[in-house]
Parts: structure tokens; C-alpha cells; sequence
């Protein structure tokens, strides 16, 4: 018997969006049934559908055979599902166990006692060789902690399905192994696991079954004989999953960017980029790969000029741009490109033109309306960017077509630096291919590019060459071509190497 | 030593109807709903109290049907803020001209009116111990109800799960909710209590500091006592020394109004407990380290929508 069936699960989003198309899906205990996307494809939205965040326009859900109605995260929970989210959903002022017992109702209805929680959180703990003081708040946890205490909650909840989205994003390769031990032993143990990826490797290290999903329709389902990459990549995509790149070697020219021994707080005034130190030459991109959270955000927003440098220096062509304003570094020619799209890189309710030109300083005061349209329709036209026309507010735009315009926006500078995070989340095949060329084109014209991305995939297509931040610091260099993965991985989690 | 007790007392007295709405906005506040509807919750827990009495003949009746009253206006701005996910700055000022208008024209026939109010009792023992007694001991039962929500807010709060869920609504709302704690429905219950307990500072003013109703008697004390809250790092046990100090401030003011003795302006002597709020706004907000430290509740004023998370 299954321990979960889904059977013709149909969703539409608002703006009769078909999120998913009959799908069908099921889990025996003791089993890794992965669910494989591309970004987009539905994987999410079915699991929230499980777990109670999202209401199913069609379909129903079977739990150990019988119909089971899930309104609730709460509902869910009851009835055995517990999900370790993408983003971490825990209240960073609160200590692990009072996260943990966080809406549980077994441990007392009204006055909270914690010994006997903190009791059995040390067991789980020391089960799964997880190693989580139950007593420490959680905004002192690194991100790798804070996702065990996720899968602590769940395991606390006596779940016996675990949904985990896309654990590994926020993860070091190594960091990625241990959960992948953590994941055997609960299968081991009986649980249902439901693994949520598109990251191929991962996924036939850990899944029993893969189910691939597209568009919101079921591919097909691969047991664990004939788990093979290239089938996989083929069924997600839809075609070879190799990235269409004309890369040619590079051909660096003079030094564009120096940074030396750059410091820069966070948004909680703590250190986040300690001495850092770098160069960029002209036609040269800079890969930078690191876990989420070590130092990229500031280290591109203090370049940018958002953020205020604490000490060291940032130079551009050798002339002293630490601590200038934004307008006099765009005058200069350098363009950024944030991770923010919908905050930072775009104004959600102005028009797509208005948004195309908001960077432009002419000397011109008075907007030229019509020279900004007919620009506009040209530009959307260049970089194909799919929108009803210029004068549609961007927020109704998809977010690649969003980062298309803020691409557009930023290369029409003709910068001569441009400072790239994360420019593919969230974007289909197509789009990244899209970008992917247009940063090469850019490098190829002579620009310098800094290309800050979680992906190391991604990093490691795009750049020439590529360095390693950790905690803030530049741990070592590696060549994109001839790099070993475990290398990179302990240099991510901070191992510095022999050189 | 008899003006000290005196003054002290007056603190005391004038500080209860502050730290009843403090309380509240407290409660509000943790759920992550801001309310700056507490000076028309006040007005509308000023006169519904001093109506239900003068009808009535009974305080205590007429207290408690002004929380209700308070809790019936507040869920305005729950309904517009929680469900219509509205701005909640908007809605909470407009809850404040709605109250006063409201109040002002509802009350337009009580003006003059004298109705029953709540009478001093002298708490056995403990008023007799020199200076503590006449000053804390030596009240109508309000403020030692008032001395009891606190400790109950405080241990609702910290240790209780209901109080708990609330503060995690406030903090991680998305957080929350996949902890299958209904956000709804505990920014409801916190925005309602919040409503009762202002009400209740104002039915203080109206049934206890005098006995009858003027217009817009709260004077101000809504708007203090949303700094108090800010004040008070969002803590029950230091919205009792803040509304205490803010109380004096305000006592202070009335008697050297009242002797004439000094020569400041009276408009003057009036903004002191405005100027002590925006220097307190200042401070706190200049520091930014002690901001963060403090910690205003994460979601505070931040609407919650399920299918809208990014």
C-alpha cells in the first residue's frame, strides 16, 4: 500500500496561471521519491498543495489509503507531513526548542514546559548526528544549522512523510553529504521521503524514484536502475540540457576594478566582508562561488556604492572610488545588476520604459517622453523581452522578462564594469541562456564582470576565472576548466588549499 | 514629605489610563498589528463607560461594557487591516478621528452630567507602610487591576503558548503559519484585546480620574501611549515605570498649572509630555544598535498573505 497518493492534483493561480495539470504522485514508506523541475515547473506549488499553504482546485490526496482533507499546515501536520521549507520558516528571536514546539499541541496546551522538550530535541539530535544545542537562539545558528532545525521540527512532529524542497540550495557540497546520511537513515527508519531538486547529481545519489515534472505536467517516472543524468536532463528540459555558449577564450586588457582589503558591515552592523581583496580586468568575468550569505550581498552592494566601506579601498581604473555616490559611479560606468529584482532592480508600478531609463543621468532635466517610448520599443525588441507593450508597469511582467529589462537597462549603459548577482534565479532554460550570452558578449566587448551566483553550475560556465569566498574572504582561485568539485566544496566551507 | 506622597500618587493615578492602553498596544503590537487608533479607542471606552454608568448606576458594569465597546471598534481596524490587508497606519488614524467623532457627537448630551464613579479603597495592611502605601496602595480598584494585567500580560506573553504563537505571529508570520498557528485569527485576538484594554484607559478617565465626560478628555494620552510602547522595548513590566513616569510628567504639569507658581507658559507646560515622547522617539532611534537589540516585532505593520510570499 502507498503511504501517499496524489491523484489528478489541478491548481490555477490568479490570471488563470495552470500551475498544475493532473498530476499524479505517490510514496511508499522507506522510500526517496524525487520530484525533478526546472524552476517553475510545479514541484513547489504540489507541495504546498500537501502541506496544506495552497488549496487544490481539482484532485484529492490519499494518506495510508484514505482521504484525507488538507486545509492547514496544522491539518497537514496531523496527518503525518511535515515539510522542511526552502526558506526557512523559524523565528530567528526564538531559541531551537521553542521553535520546535512552535503550534505543537502536544506539549501542553497552556503553560509552555520545556524540559522535556529540549530533552527529547537532544535524542533526535544525537540520532541523526545532527549536534544542535536545544537552548541556542536561532539567528545565532550558520544556515546549514538553522535547516537541521527544520528537520528536527519535523522528526519532533513524528512525521512520516518529509518533504524537503530544495535542501541542498543553501548548502556546501559536504554540507549536502551529511543531509544526504541524515535522509538514508530516516528512509531506513521507515519514513516517506519526498525529495524536491534539479540538481542531477544530487538526485541519483539520494532518490529511490524520480518523478520528473514540466510545466505543471508529469514527464515520466525513472526507478533507481535506470537513473541516468542525460535521460534526466532531456526529460526536464524537454532537449540536451548543454547550454548553447559561445565562449571563447579570454582576452584580458587593462585592470578595471581593485579592491583592496575592503570591510563592510550587514544589515545587523557585523562584519561581513573582512580584507577582502580582488582584481578585474578589462574582458575578464569574475566568477565568485560561496555558500549564501558569506559576504557576496555586501561585497556587491558596497562596489555598487549602496553600501558604506568600512575601511580599505575600492578603485576603478586606479582612481579612488571608496565611499562615492551611486550617481558619480554610474557616470563612470559601472552597472549593477541585484539580486532583488522585484525591490531593488526594478520600481514594481512604473512602466517598463520608465524602468529602462530610470539609471539614464542625461544632463537633460525634462523627461522626453516620446524619445523615451520609441527608445523603449526598441530595446524590448533587442532583448526580446515579452511584456503587452512600454507602457505596462513592469510588476505584471514574468520574472525573467523582468531581469531582461533590468539587463537591457544596465548594458545600454555601455559600463565598462558590471556587477552581476544572481542573475538566473528564477529563470527558465531559455532565459539563462539569454543571459549567459549576453554576459560573454558584454566580457567580449571589453567590459569587466563580477559575477556573483549561488549556482556553481553557473559559476563555473560563465566565468574566466573564478575565486572562493567564505566568511567573507577570498579562500583561493580556481580555473573553471579544470577545477575539482570536492576542491571547491572545502574551500566553500572554509578549508584553505595548499597552492 | 506630604507633597512627595501626593505627587507620587497623582503619578500612579494619572499613569492607569496610559498603562491600560499601553498594555494593549503591547498585545497588538506583538501579533504584528500596529493600531494608532488608541486615542479614538479611548475617547469611545471614555464615553461608552460614562454613558453605561450614568444609565446604569453601576461602575463596575459600565467598565467592563466599555472594554466591550473598545473591542467592538477595534475590530474595524482588524477587519480593514487583517482581512483587507489595508495599510495599517491609515486605518489606525482614521479609527482615531472616527472615535473622536463619534464620541464627541454620542456624548454631545452628557456634557455636564455627573454619573457614579470609582470610589478610593485603602488596601488593608499594605497602605499603611509609610510612603509605598499612599502611594501605591491607596487607589480605586482600576489601578490594582491595572498592577494585575501586568503580571497576567507578562506571563501571557512569555509563558504561555498562546502567547507564545502570537509573539511568532508578530516576529515570522510566514513562520507561523506553516507551524499550522492560524495568523488570522491570533492577529484578531491581539487586535481586539489591544481595543479592550485602551477602552479600558479611557473608561479610567471617565469612571475613576473624574466622573463625567468631556469632550476629547483622553487629551492626547492615545499618542503617548503608543511611544510607551516603543518605550517600554514592547514589555509589560517597563510599560509600568513608563506609564508611571509619563503619569508624572503629566500631574506634574496640572499642579504647577494649578499653583501658578512658576511662571512657564501653560501651552508650554502642556507639550512636556509630547517633547519627552519625541526625545524618547529620538533617542531610540538614532541608536541604531539598541534598535536592533530592542527588537520591535519583525512584522510589525506588515500585512500576511499566504499565496503573495516570495
Amino acid at each position: 500500500m502507498y503511504l501517499l497518493e496524489l491523484k489528478n492534483i489541478t491548481k490555477r493561480f490568479p490570471g488563470n496561471l495552470l500551475a498544475l495539470d493532473n498530476v499524479n504522485f505517490n510514496l511508499k514508506p522507506g522510500e526517496v521519491h524525487t520530484l525533478l523541475g526546472e524552476n517553475g515547473a510545479g514541484k513547489t506549488t504540489l507541495m504546498n498543495i500537501l502541506f496544506g499553504l495552497y488549496k487544490h482546485d481539482k484532485g484529492e490526496i490519499l494518506i495510508e489509503g484514505k482521504k484525507v482533507n488538507i486545509t492547514s499546515p496544522a491539518s497537514a501536520i496531523t496527518h503525518g507531513v511535515g515539510m522542511v521549507q526552502q526558506h526557512f520558516t523559524l523565528v530567528p528571536s526564538f531559541s531551537v526548542a521553542e521553535n520546535i514546539i512552535l503550534g505543537l499541541k502536544k506539549t501542553g496546551r497552556f503553560k509552555i514546559d520545556l524540559r522535556n522538550v529540549v530533552k527529547r530535541i537532544k535524542e533526535l539530535s544525537d540520532l541523526y548526528n545532527m549536534n544542535i544545542d536545544p537552548n541556542a537562539k536561532v539567528w545565532q545558528l550558520s544556515v546549514s544549522e538553522k535547516q537541521k532545525v527544520e528537520i528536527l521540527k519535523v522528526l519532533y512532529e513524528e512525521a512520516k512523510i518529509i518533504i524537503f524542497d530544495e535542501p541542498t540550495a543553501v548548502l556546501t557540497p559536504q554540507e549536502s553529504e551529511s543531509l544526504f546520511q541524515a535522509i538514508d537513515m530516516m528512509k531506513n527508519n521507515g519514513k516517506g521521503i519526498i525529495f524536491i531538486s534539479h540538481k542531477l547529481k544530487e538526485v541519483i545519489r539520494v532518490s529511490d524514484r524520480v518523478t520528473v515534472l514540466k510545466n505543471g505536467r508529469i514527464v515520466g517516472t525513472l526507478d533507481k536502475g535506470n537513473l541516468d543524468e542525460n535521460e534526466l536532463a532531456k526529460m526536464m528540459v524537454g532537449r540536451d540540457f548543454l547550454f548553447n555558449i559561445k565562449k571563447t577564450p579570454a582576452n584580458p586588457g587593462k585592470e578595471v576594478l581593485k579592491v583592496e582589503n575592503l570591510v563592510v558591515k550587514n544589515d545587523k552592523d557585523i562584519l561581513a566582508v573582512k580584507g577582502l581583496s580582488l582584481t578585474i580586468r578589462e574582458g575578464e568575468i569574475l566568477g565568485i562561488a560561496g555558500v549564501t550569505g558569506n559576504g557576496q550581498r555586501e561585497l556587491a552592494e558596497s562596489i555598487a556604492g549602496l553600501r558604506k566601506v568600512e575601511n580599505g579601498k575600492i578603485k576603478f581604473y586606479n582612481l579612488d572610488i571608496t565611499n562615492t555616490s551611486v550617481k558619480r559611479r554610474l557616470k563612470l560606468g559601472i552597472a549593477y545588476v541585484p539580486q532583488d529584482r522585484k525591490e531593488t532592480a526594478t520600481c514594481p508600478n512604473l512602466s517598463v520604459a520608465e524602468n529602462l531609463f530610470i539609471r539614464q543621468k542625461n544632463k537633460v532635466r525634462i523627461l522626453n517622453k516620446k524619445e523615451m517610448l520609441r527608445n523603449s520599443k526598441k530595446l524590448i525588441k533587442k532583448y526580446s523581452i515579452i511584456a503587452n507593450n512600454e507602457k505596462q508597469p513592469i510588476k505584471f511582467l514574468s520574472g525573467g522578462n523582468m531581469q531582461k529589462v533590468v539587463l537591457a537597462r544596465e548594458f545600454e549603459l555601455s559600463p565598462k564594469l558590471i556587477i552581476v548577482e544572481h542573475p538566473t534565479r528564477g529563470l527558465d532554460v531559455q532565459a539563462m541562456e539569454f543571459v549567459y550570452n549576453s554576459l560573454i558578449d558584454a566580457r567580449n566587448n571589453g567590459a569587466a564582470i563580477l559575477l556573483l551566483a549561488g549556482d556553481l553550475d553557473e559559476v563555473f560556465t560563465v566565468s574566466d576565472r573564478v575565486a572562493i569566498i567564505f566568511e567573507g574572504r577570498i579562500m583561493g582561485y580556481v580555473e573553471p576548466e579544470q577545477s575539482k568539485v570536492d576542491e571547491v566544496g572545502l574551500m566553500m566551507a572554509g578549508v584553505a588549499l595548499e597552492a | 514629605m506630604e507633597t512627595l506622597e501626593n505627587i507620587l500618587a497623582a503619578a500612579i493615578r494619572s499613569g492607569t489610563p496610559l498603562l491600560f492602553a499601553t498594555l494593549g498596544e503591547i498585545i497588538t503590537e506583538r501579533s504584528g498589528i500596529l493600531n494608532l487608533g488608541l486615542e479614538g479607542l479611548m475617547l469611545i471606552g471614555a464615553i461608552f463607560g460614562f454613558i453605561a454608568a450614568y444609565t446604569l448606576q453601576n461602575v463596575y458594569l459600565a467598565f467592563i461594557l466599555a472594554m466591550v465597546a473598545g473591542a467592538l471598534f477595534s475590530l474595524i481596524h482588524a477587519f480593514v487591516t487583517i482581512s483587507l490587508r489595508a495599510n495599517q497606519t491609515v486605518s489606525g488614524l482614521a479609527l482615531t478621528m472616527l472615535g473622536t467623532g463619534v464620541s464627541g457627537m454620542i456624548g454631545r448630551n452628557y456634557i455636564g452630567q455627573v454619573a457614579p464613579k470609582f470610589s478610593k479603597i485603602d488596601l488593608p495592611l499594605l497602605s499603611k507602610i509609610p510612603l509605598i502605601g499612599k502611594v501605591f496602595f491607596s487607589h480605586d480598584v482600576l489601578v490594582y487591576v491595572s498592577y494585575i494585567l501586568v503580571a497576567v500580560t507578562s506571563y501571557f506573553l512569555f509563558k504561555t503558548r498562546l502567547g507564545m504563537n502570537l509573539r511568532a505571529v508578530g516576529e515570522e508570520p510566514a513562520a507561523a503559519d506553516s507551524a499550522g498557528i492560524n495568523v488570522f485569527l491570533t492577529r484578531y485576538f491581539a487586535t481586539i484585546i489591544g481595543g479592550a484594554l485602551t477602552a479600558a484607559g479611557g473608561a479610567y478617565l471617565s469612571l475613576a480620574y473624574t466622573s463625567m465626560w468631556i469632550e476629547n478628555m483622553s487629551a492626547g494620552r492615545g499618542w503617548i501611549a503608543i511611544a510607551l510602547v516603543i518605550f517600554s522595548m514592547w514589555e509589560p513590566y517597563k510599560a509600568m515605570i513608563g506609564s508611571y513616569l509619563f503619569g508624572g510628567i503629566m500631574a506634574l504639569q496640572l499642579r504647577l498649572q494649578a499653583e501658578g507658581k512658576i511662571n512657564i507658559s501653560s501651552n508650554l507646560l502642556m507639550m512636556l509630555p509630547y517633547l519627552t515622547t519625541l526625545i524618547v522617539m529620538i533617542v531610540f532611534s538614532f541608536n541604531e544598535k539598541f534598535r536592533k537589540r530592542v527588537g520591535a516585532p519583525s512584522a510589525l505593520g506588515i500585512p500576511y498573505s499566504r499565496e503573495e510570499k516570495t
